[in-house]
């Protein structure tokens, strides 16, 4: 199989249907002549999904990469430790060679900041997989309990690996320090490090433009995650000087989700506690489980009804608290823009960036040689824009160009409007189908994007075969000379003029 | 042998713990409540209403109950507040929730009743009566309190408080159930789901908005009928109740313990982040179209009928402040006279009751799905207008000006004067349709539809009269259900069977019920009677409402809500297949779309006073188009990355766990 060559006069995106997630190879021009200069970015996918798109295997996508860039990569970039943008990574990549690594800042070991966001993650997640574990335990049926099937779905996003059912691994997890997603981050960091002291940089938003070393002058900019301190402000004080000794305070979901029923405290002194068995209040009302049955129509419910118990019910805040956490994660996503040395048009990669990250990429601005870059120039110049979050809801901002916060409408602007042209890593009919259905991408993100991109919108589990709606005969004929639909990919050409 | 008293007096907290933490607050801290006598009240406390059941599951701890008979008790009005002892918790959710049942039985003249158990047992649905709503005090770990359609109860949580409170010490433990206003709020959304059972159904931006914004309202305006509280903040703010002030906030404990730094709502204002000083917000008519998400739309909702009610204040204390100042309006520097307090909060009192009781009387006139704010604003002024046709006071004309200074109009209504918000009669429908009814085959050739009318008042008369003497208020309310119960088929048989001209009614009433709509097929996806093959009719709710009219006249109302559902689809294309049919199986198709009306049919006349549809009927595809893009998250509904902001998990139609409300009051903050 050949190598991912850039057009003469421009660069190679190749978005790989690996699935319901992220990878993207870039193939840019080299500062020396030969070899292309590959960037990888993200290489994960939600397990069971792929099937939707093709008969092969995620390991075939591993190899094909390895062939389109002969097991070496020049930039490897992790937009955020999901799942979906890492799982391919540590199982697949042993044999490759990687010769820088970038990540958001999030993941510095030196930054106090990234650190305490972290912490707070791990400890989030420990006290959320108790609670899946207690739930699951609890359940008749735990692989058709809406709520254990919707904590698996978005803990094993956290967790990572690559079993379509996860109710095993996530049962048996132990430190999140030792999750498949951490394995798949360092194995990329070690690889880098290879390399030399400097290979692996954790990105701040503000920098750049910087020239990408290696390649014929490739500029980028960063844009996200923001460092903010609402991001590490929790509402549970863990890790707050109240509480030093203990992950949190005894009270809190989490810690009482994490050490089981018996040994969490009550919040009340033993003179009120009751004997359950032999108080007639309690057998009354709330009885034994299996007592309280009686279907039958048009009576008095029973005092004691079966439906009326709530064991598992504070459990089930683990759900919306997963939720939190994602959006957390999601929210750390590295944010780039590519900037090509000529045109100087805008490739725009915005990982999983949710709400709070694209409302930050306006609080700075980028210093090009004394002058002043501001993100609403550089989204102007967006051509190529990879929608955040397989199209969710909050991961595409809509507005009017005059709106304070970043969004849609700031692309692509004036010369730039005739090329833009967006990338949605979504498998719509495996993602229906979860339950709840994950409505990605949502349809009116996708039928806004489809009308300012003019119908190039590449969607992972579909081709784009026929000419869309609104879409000239002539630009047809030029966009299909620059994209091509395989069964393992899509290829698509930007020319540097 | 002594008479029973009256009223129980029981001891609570105004607000909750932390106004007694300030010096200021410290002496309004505590507030006795006189609730209804309940001869038969248990330990728990398990009264007629409500059990009390203090099984805390995160410890597993279950806490003995309290005993408000004991006389030691019955002698100090129960026990003194105590954030320490689960029984004053106990103590407490009873008396605050009795008094909210108490406002809800005043204003709509019957007997609360909480929302039934249904349930399938095969292809039957059955029902039960549940007689108690039952309270958990203790049971979450979370800052979350939701009130539970499937358990018919009440869940409170309990937590520690967040690293941000400035106010409370760290290690703070947050009872939700010691909030007055949270007790409130929930209790309403029970009472409310007890009317309506399909208001915790999303199908446009307001519905759950709907159900926040009215349990916020009952929950504010009950601060004003305890004298205490209403008279130091009057005399705090001297009278002018547009500054800020506890009376129009929520939750205060619960906002600063989730590091808000305020109280959780505030109908009036909100501090300004930027000079941390508290400002009034300005009524808004662009705010609607801006905001999507449950509270903060709901807020909108509150806002405005909060603004009524300071109109109707100000109008009406005007002279006390004329009479105080010597015609200035001017107030000296200082404290106002104690007496002139007492007289502005008696006026206060009265307009805080009057808006109250309008607002929960307007929820008899709703459509029984698919409300919006603006439905709402038509039943308050309706029901109002059949209270009282004169309004001397000007209290609609308020609500109207409040409203659409908060940008909400009725959806179909061209302009809001008060003829166009209330809605038709039967009569005033007949005589419509008289007038256009040209639709093929209706109504029958040589009847016009004025002969029509007789006919189905004494159909109605002849069946319902039968019913008609055993609603009275007094006995016990499990006999009144079962009462009840049958008029639902009397009401089915009449629309099927007896009715001389169903198509006329159906159209009449916004329903499908014949073989054909207006000439065209039904689609499959609509649900059919088993045993006819027509669009199935769910005659859901039939409830007397008695009230005394302004003129001292007693109103006997039924009312009844009717709906129709049908098969909805994500995907256009799969609707419009599934529409041709024929179905497969048990096809339950993604989402349900319903449609009906809400009738209220005067039991001495029987007459239909009232005709509430919805916006569309059941065969009706725009309206189930509007429906879909809703479900599909395409309002923007702010929420989630997976499911758009509807908590779908928690909705689904038949899923083992169905709790629309725990997801909503979900402390959720979307970065």
């Amino acid at each position: 199989m050949a190598l991912l060559k850039p057009p003469p006069d421009g660069v190679a995106i190749r978005m790989y249907r690996v699935g319901h997630g992220d990878c993207f190879l870039l193939a840019f021009h080299s500062d020396a002549s030969g070899r292309p200069f590959y960037v990888l970015i993200d290489c994960g996918y939600k397990p069971g999904s792929t099937k939707f798109v093709h008969e092969k295997k995620p390991s075939d996508i591993v190899k094909h990469i390895a062939d389109a860039t002969n097991r070496t990569i020049d930039l490897f970039i992790v937009t955020h430790e999901h799942q979906d943008h890492v799982n391919g990574i540590s199982p697949h990549f042993h044999d490759f060679t990687i010769k820088r690594a970038w990540f958001a800042w999030t993941e510095d070991p030196t930054d106090d900041l990234a650190n305490d966001l972290r912490r707070r993650h791990r400890d989030q997640l420990v006290g959320l997989l108790g609670a899946r574990n207690a739930l699951a335990l609890a359940a008749a049926d735990p692989d058709n309990d809406p709520t254990v099937q919707r904590l698996n779905g978005l803990l094993g996003l956290e967790w990572g690996g690559e079993d379509e059912n996860p109710s095993a691994v996530l049962a048996a997890a132990g430190d999140p320090q030792k999750s498949v997603n951490k394995r798949s981050m360092k194995l990329v960091k070690d690889k880098a490090s290879e390399h030399g002291p400097n290979r692996v940089r954790f990105l701040r938003p503000g920098i750049g433009p910087e020239v990408i070393p290696g390649t014929n002058g490739v500029r980028f900019y960063v844009l996200g995650p923001p460092r903010d301190e609402k991001l590490i402000e929790d509402e549970d004080p863990v890790g707050a000087e109240a509480f030093p000794s203990t992950h949190s305070n005894p009270f809190s979901f989490s810690a009482a989700a994490q050490s089981g029923l018996e040994q969490t405290p009550s919040p009340f002194a033993p003179k009120y506690w009751a004997v359950k068995e032999t108080s007639e209040h309690y057998v009354a009302f709330y009885g034994s489980p299996g007592t309280g049955v009686n279907d039958s129509d048009g009576i008095e419910a029973l005092k004691d009804a079966e439906w009326r118990r709530i064991d598992e019910a504070w459990l089930h805040a683990a759900e919306g608290l997963a939720l939190k956490l994602n959006t957390g994660i999601n929210n750390t996503s590295l944010v780039l823009a590519f900037e090509l040395p000529k045109s100087r048009k805008v490739l725009l990669f915005v990982g999983d960036a949710q709400r709070g990250n694209w409302a930050s990429w306006a609080n700075q601005t980028w210093d090009d040689q004394g002058h002043e870059v501001t993100a609403k120039d550089i989204l102007a110049r967006t051509v190529l824009y990879k929608v955040g979050h397989h199209g969710s809801h909050n991961a595409t901002l809509a507005g009017n160009p005059e709106d304070p916060h970043p969004n849609l409408s700031w692309m692509g602007i004036g010369q730039y409007s005739h090329e833009f042209t967006a990338m949605i890593t979504a498998v719509n009919s495996w993602a229906e189908g979860q339950k709840p259905p994950w409505h990605h991408p949502l349809r009116s993100i996708k039928d806004v994007l489809l009308r300012k991109a003019q119908g190039r919108v590449f969607q992972t589990d579909e081709e784009i075969s026929r000419q869309p709606e609104g879409m000239s005969d002539s630009e047809w004929q030029r966009f299909q000379k620059s994209a091509t639909f395989e069964e393992l990919f899509f290829d698509y050409q930007l020319f540097d003029k | 042998m002594y008479d029973a008293p009256a009223t129980r007096r029981i001891r609570v907290l105004s607000f909750d713990p932390s106004l007694g933490t300030q010096i200021e607050t410290a002496g309004i801290n505590q507030i006795i409540l006189h609730v209804p006598w309940e001869a038969t009240l248990e330990k728990g406390p398990v009264g007629e209403y409500v059990e009390v059941v203090d099984w805390d599951p995160g410890s597993g701890t279950f806490y003995e109950p309290v005993d408000l008979n004991d006389p030691n008790l019955l002698a100090q009005d129960g026990l003194v507040p105590s954030e320490f002892n689960p029984k004053f918790h106990q103590q407490m959710v009873y008396a605050v929730a009795m008094t909210t049942i108490g406002h809800f039985e005043r204003a709509l003249g019957r007997v609360a009743f909480w929302a039934d158990r249904h349930f399938r047992v095969g292809d039957e649905v059955h029902e039960q009566f549940v007689r108690r709503l039952r309270i958990y005090p203790h049971a979450l770990r979370e800052r979350n309190a939701y009130y539970s359609p499937t358990k018919k109860a009440l869940l409170f949580g309990y937590f520690p408080v967040t690293a941000r409170d400035t106010h409370n010490p760290p290690g703070t433990v947050v009872f939700t159930c010691l909030s007055h206003d949270i007790i409130a709020h929930e209790v309403t959304h029970a009472l409310l789901d007890g009317v309506h059972r399909r208001f915790n159904e999303p199908t446009n931006p307001d519905v759950h908005a709907f159900h926040e914004a009215f349990a916020d309202i009952v929950a504010l305006f009950q601060h004003f009928s305890y004298p205490q509280v209403l008279e130091s903040q009057i005399g705090r703010t001297r009278g002018k109740l547009q500054a800020e002030s506890l009376l129009s906030q929520l939750a205060q404990q619960f906002g600063w313990a989730t590091g808000r730094g305020a109280a959780l709502r505030d109908a009036l204002g909100a501090v300004n982040p930027k000079t941390e000083r508290w400002e009034p917000t300005e009524p808004d008519p662009q705010a609607l179209l801006k905001t999507l998400g449950a509270h903060a739309r709901g807020a909108i909702l509150v806002a405005a009928v909060f603004r009524a009610f300071l109109l109707i204040y100000r109008a009406r204390t005007a002279d006390l402040f004329r009479i105080a100042t010597g015609g200035t309006g001017a107030l000296p520097d200082g404290d106002i006279h104690p007496d002139l307090t007492r007289r502005l909060a008696a006026e206060a009192a009265r307009a805080a009751d009057r808006v109250l009781q309008m607002c929960i009387r307007g929820i008899d006139y709703c459509p029984p799905v698919d409300i919006t704010f603006g439905d709402f604003l038509r039943g308050v002024v309706t029901a109002d207008l059949d209270r009282d046709p004169d309004d001397l006071d000007g209290y609609r004309t308020v609500f109207i000006q409040s409203f659409r200074e908060w940008g909400i109009h009725p959806r179909g209504v061209k302009n809001i004067g008060l003829d166009a918000l209330v809605w038709p009669s039967g009569d005033q429908l007949m005589q419509d349709m008289a007038v256009t009814a040209t639709l093929p085959g209706q109504p029958a050739p040589g009847v016009s539809p004025a002969s029509a009318k007789p006919a189905a008042k004494g159909q109605l008369k002849l069946n319902l009269t039968r019913f008609a003497g055993k609603w009275d208020l007094e006995g016990d309310r499990f006999e009144i259900w079962r009462h009840l119960r049958p008029i639902s088929k009397e009401i089915w048989k009449w629309l099927h069977v007896d009715a001389e001209y169903p198509a006329f009614y159906a159209e009449m009433f916004g329903l499908v019920i014949g073989e054909m709509d207006r000439g065209k097929p039904i689609p499959a996806t609509v649900y059919r009677s088993g045993n006819t093959g027509r669009p199935s009719v769910e005659i859901h709710s039939v409830r007397p409402a008695i009230r005394l009219k302004a003129n001292g006249a007693l109103r006997k109302d039924l009312v009844v809500e009717i709906t129709q559902r049908r098969r909805g689809y994500f995907n256009l294309k799969e609707q419009e297949e599934q529409d041709r049919g024929p179905l497969l199986g048990d096809e339950t198709g993604d989402f349900t779309y319903r449609a009906g009306c809400t009738l209220l049919i005067d039991s001495a006349t029987q007459e239909v006073r009232r005709v509430i549809r919805t916006s569309g009927t059941i065969t009706d595809d725009q309206q189930l188009e509007r429906v879909r893009r809703f479900k599909c998250g395409e309002s923007g509904v702010s929420g989630n990355a997976f499911d758009s902001g509807l908590a779908l998990s928690l909705t689904r139609d038949g899923e083992a766990r169905d709790e629309p409300f725990a997801l909503l009051h979900q402390e959720t903050e979307d970065l």
